[in-house]
């Protein structure tokens, strides 16, 4: 099932810090509630500011709990404008890098921890 | 005119941001540019209400019509790039090292729940696509990004206190 968040029924903006824990506090009500196949459009019709803040805050967060892989099979956005694909991608593209430097630390380290035990 | 106010949070910033658009010219600007610059402009800041540990600061902006440039400035009165570095580093960095750290991609002081470290990076795209110039003094460091790509991090002579953050570009 299709679960679809329309962004400018919450917010006015998609700048603020502020306005990104509003849409996060929304996703988390959907994904409480949610089977394995569900899917969640974000709608950003009438939407025409956005900044790095409002994504790290709201998808960002998404990435870094769910990783990469399960964000994409969840979530999907339409009728954003160029400026808002620009911003995103820049605030998705940094969240996956970080997603991928703390999962390979935590490798590293499990390994690490596991070779002192045998040893 | 804009009343002189305090802005302690991104709405206001925001708002100001509003009205110095379209109290200039750049009101005349096609809706995508002006959203864009609009947008991109929310970044310095909300930078600067996420790092300076600073209540007080100052916004400037103008628009010069003969060389169509328009200039964004904020100055805050916090602890300065260098040392918000060197708190969450916890480690006595040279004072143009930290502002190199801070303007890499990916780069934050700031802890929390969420990927950041993105803003500059969107401001120097933004520079490029609009030939602008960046220019930030921070303790005794002057960094700038001119029109023509060159970046630069010069040592001052004396310490300044908190940080000044300059865009400039063509419109």
């Amino acid at each position: 099932m299709e679960r679809k968040i329309i962004i400018s029924e919450l917010i006015n903006n998609a700048l603020t810090e502020s306005n990104g824990l509003i849409l996060r506090e929304k996703i988390e009500i959907f994904l409480k509630e949610m089977s394995e196949d569900d899917t969640i459009t974000l709608d950003f019709k009438n939407i025409t500011l956005f900044a790095t803040p409002f994504f790290n805050a709201s998808i960002g967060y998404f990435i870094l709990n769910l990783g990469p892989e399960k964000f994409a099979k969840i979530f999907k956005l339409e009728q954003i404008s160029e400026l808002g694909q620009s911003t995103y991608q820049h605030s998705y593209e940094n969240a996956v890098e970080i997603y991928n430097r703390n999962t390979n630390t935590d490798i590293v380290g499990e390994v690490t921890k596991t070779n002192i035990e045998n040893s | 005119m804009i009343p002189l106010n305090k802005i302690t949070n991104e709405e206001e910033a925001n708002a100001v941001i509003h009205k110095l658009i379209e109290l200039s010219q750049l009101k005349d600007l096609a809706p995508e540019q002006k959203a864009t610059l609009h947008s991109r402009i929310f970044e310095i800041p909300n930078n600067a209400l996420t790092h300076s540990k600073s209540e007080f600061g100052i916004i400037c902006h103008g628009y010069y019509k003969n060389k169509k440039t328009f200039t964004f400035s904020i100055y805050d009165l916090g602890i300065g790039i260098p040392q918000s570095v060197r708190n969450y580093k916890k480690v006595n960095m040279n004072s143009i090292d930290a502002v190199k750290w801070a303007l890499e991609k990916g780069n934050t002081t700031k802890i929390g729940d969420y990927p950041r470290g993105i803003g500059f990076t969107l401001l120097e795209e933004f520079r490029q696509n609009f030939r602008g110039k960046i220019t930030i003094i921070t303790e005794d460091v002057l960094y700038t990004a001119s029109e023509n790509g060159e970046s630069r991090y010069i040592k001052l002579n004396k310490l300044v206190r908190g940080t000044l953050f300059t865009l400039k570009i063509s419109v």
